[in-house]
């Protein structure tokens, strides 16, 4: 679309280029609508009506009509779905396309929208039926496993051979069917989104165990064996064990599948750097080079006769992936054509958390002070008020503080002098201490002064709040990493992977970025390029004049980064080019050679 | 621990009575009576008396769920063990009632050798505590 609206722009002035462009747009079976920069609307093609309800929606704001839609991020161009019912009460589900020009240097935000209803409907019929016939097919299953089974027994008499090898035969493939119908219904789940995962913490060792024991039988057959040779003791990770299970059953599986017989299949578990890995390694015929990229892809086993031989559907390793990202591991492998093959998945690990620990808030003021207690207890701490010196030496005499927070404005006495009487003493001498309402020139000046010490404006939210308190409270030997991404999704991904051998503070907009950088240290920042409102650019030229000018920089971006900018940052990883997994990997790699570079705060 | 020798089975599928009712006559010394659906379970328990109840969950007439309701709110009945037999799929449906008073599920299909060993498995591990 935008290319027709340049065109136009170059015709100014020829109106039967203008009628003939008009004609286009109205006649289209998509809707269009153009806004301004704040969503009012100022063109939208005829067929806009059969959605809007009305003729009159020029010079309106657009979520007067698509109800929710976001304002705030116009200018980026983004897709989504978004069901609207009109006045008949008729349900629509629309998809619409979202992309912002310029058109005489102001910005059009272009709306493209299709009504994509019937398609919703397609799309679940289909998961209705593919669940219908996969109930139905399980039924009579049940009697066909079930009766095969227990005739070839032979509880019920015994059976001339050739019958029993025929018996065996239609039972192993009832089974086969059985598998079949649980990774269609397991893939169709996935897709749609309805898996559901119970998470609770479990020790790893004890679910690999018995995984293990269960699925030994199964590798009899090809008379393969499974052996722990690497394990790991009193590490908790957090799954949905059915899944954890699921997963590690189909890479067992797999393993003595494809396994050279009388071989032995290794189980490893180790620490990888944050995370605990789960190995299992095969050998065997290997995976060939030319197939290991489409390893993870529906319907895939190397050879499709292989498929005949081996058994499985080939979805298997597309539901483990699938699985292992949604309960937020990673999974991958290496493979030596005719020699091992390495299969391997990882969770992070788990520490007990630190819930009901106390914070005391020392804060004259009773709105900032509910105001903070509502923060931290949102966060799981037990807090205490102080609300003047007197009650809060009271408070730290009398119990254990995991951090405090201090006005310096207090009634009784300056913050500052209550600061040095909490240092002399031996008890508070470390005590964590976020320093409210200093200016930054004060906090300089105690930072250097009173060791662990932080310092936040009066104004902050919660956003920074968390950060600046996982980063004060943290071990000097972790790193302190600042990730600023407008994408929620892909900020969870990288916290919750590195969340083990990191503190990472997690920012979305530039503008809190801009303002946590100059208040706490960070050891490494890592920088999306494109906001909403802007690019990284002058948040790099910030930070430089910050107090983090030697922090290390990492540009993550889908964009083209220009050179000016790639000459002050110490790593440019583009995210077309690398899955999350390599990205991680790089940072992680980063991360181990910056180890001990800076301690961050004192 | 009382030990298990009735067991009450509410299943609509013919064949797959037929399978389950050989299976624990050949390969246990339990007693198995067969009802056709909820309804008919609910009319037969008190009579018979079971000691551990099997039940399908998705029933014509009346489904697994809502039989179990019925037998917990009658006082002769509801502390009789209760095991749910449904296909994988559907093992989330039920896990709501693990805590109030199914001790087990079975998934189906079933494996007709390990059948036995199931229910043997899942009545000590309940009962006993």
């Amino acid at each position: 679309m935008s290319k027709i609206i340049i065109t136009d722009k170059k015709c100014v002035g020829c109106n039967k280029r203008k009628g003939y462009i008009r004609t286009i747009l109205e006649h289209l079976t998509d809707f269009v609508v153009v806004t301004d920069k704040n969503g009012i609307i100022e063109f939208a093609n005829k067929e806009v009506q059969k959605i809007f309800d009305t003729e009159k929606y020029v010079n309106k704001h657009i979520s007067k009509f698509i109800p929710d839609i976001d304002i705030e991020e116009m200018q980026e161009a983004v897709k989504y779905d978004f069901q609207i019912t009109k006045k008949n009460k008729e349900v629509l589900f629309l998809e619409i396309k979202r992309s912002a020009v310029f058109f005489d240097e102001s910005p059009l935000i272009i709306f493209i929208i299709s009504d994509v209803t019937k398609e919703k409907e397609l799309e679940s019929l289909k998961h209705q039926f593919i669940s219908i016939i996969s109930h139905e097919l399980r039924t009579p299953l049940t009697s066909i496993r079930g009766a095969l089974g227990l005739v070839s027994s032979g509880v019920l008499g015994e059976l001339p051979d050739k019958v029993k090898e025929l018996i065996n035969i239609a039972g192993n493939n009832s089974i086969r069917l059985v598998n079949l119908i649980n990774d269609i219904l397991d893939f169709e789940k996935i897709k749609a989104g309805k898996m559901e995962f119970k998470y609770e913490e479990y020790e790893i060792m004890p679910l690999i165990e018995e995984t293990v024991k269960f699925n030994k039988e199964y590798a009899q057959q090809y008379g393969v064996t499974y052996e722990i040779t690497k394990s790991i003791d009193n590490v908790l990770i957090n799954v949905d064990k059915d899944r954890f299970i699921q997963v590690l059953t189909n890479l067992l599986s797999n393993a003595a599948k494809f396994s050279n017989p009388n071989e032995k299949v290794e189980i490893v578990v180790e620490r990888m750097n944050s995370a605990i890995r789960t190995s299992v390694i095969n050998k065997g015929t290997g995976i060939p080079l030319d197939f290991q990229t489409k390893i993870f892809e529906t319907f895939s086993q190397a050879d499709s006769s292989d498929t005949r031989s081996k058994g499985g559907t080939g979805l298997g390793l597309n539901i483990s992936k699938s699985i292992v990202q949604k309960m937020g591991g990673i999974i991958g492998f290496k493979s030596i054509v005719d020699d091992k093959t390495t299969f391997y998945f990882e969770f992070p690990e788990i520490h007990k958390s630190n819930y009901k620990e106390n914070i005391l808030i020392c804060e004259d003021d009773t709105t900032s002070a509910f105001c903070l207690q509502k923060m931290f207890q949102k966060m799981g701490y037990n807090v205490d008020i102080a609300y003047n010196a007197k009650e809060a030496q009271d408070c730290l005499l009398n119990k254990e503080y995991k951090l405090m927070t201090l006005d310096i404005l207090l009634p009784d006495k300056n913050g500052l002098i209550l600061l040095d009487e909490i240092r002399s003493e031996e008890k508070t001498k470390k005590l964590p201490i976020l320093i409210i309402s200093a200016t930054e020139k004060d906090y300089l000046k105690i930072k250097s002064k009173h060791g662990i010490v932080a310092w936040l404006e009066k104004s902050f939210d919660i956003e920074n709040l968390e950060g600046i308190i996982t980063n004060l409270m943290s071990k000097k030997n972790r790193i302190n990493i600042l990730h600023v991404e407008h994408n929620e999704d892909v900020l969870e991904i990288i916290s919750s992977t590195l969340r083990n051998n990191a503190n990472v503070t997690k920012v979305t907009s530039l503008a809190n970025a801009e303002k946590i950088v100059k208040e706490l240290f960070y050891d490494i920042i890592i920088l999306d390029y494109r906001f909403p409102n802007g690019t990284c650019e002058n948040l790099v030229d910030v930070i430089k004049e910050s107090i983090n000018k030697n922090a290390k920089l990492i540009v993550f971006s889908a964009y083209e980064i220009n050179s000016e900018l790639e000459s002050k940052v110490d790593l440019v990883i583009c995210k077309t080019k690398v899955s999350n997994e390599q990205f991680l990997q790089n940072i992680e790699t980063f991360i181990n050679q910056n180890k001990g570079v800076s301690p961050c705060q004192n | 621990m009382s030990k298990l020798k009735r067991i009450l089975y509410a299943e609509d599928e013919p064949d797959v009575q037929t399978v389950v009712e050989l299976t624990i006559q050949s390969m246990s010394n339990y007693d198995i009576k067969i009802c056709n659906n909820g309804k008919e379970l609910l009319e037969t328990v008190e009579d018979y008396n079971p000691d551990l109840i099997l039940l399908d969950v998705m029933m014509p007439e009346m489904d697994g769920p809502t039989t179990f309701k019925n037998l917990q709110e009658n006082d002769k009945v509801k502390n009789i063990p209760v095991i749910f037999m449904t296909a994988k799929a559907q093992t989330h449906e039920v896990e709501n009632f693990k805590n109030s008073g199914i001790i087990g599920v079975i998934t189906k299909p079933f494996d007709p050798l390990q059948l036995c060993a199931d229910i043997e498995d899942i009545w000590k591990s309940k009962i006993t505590v």
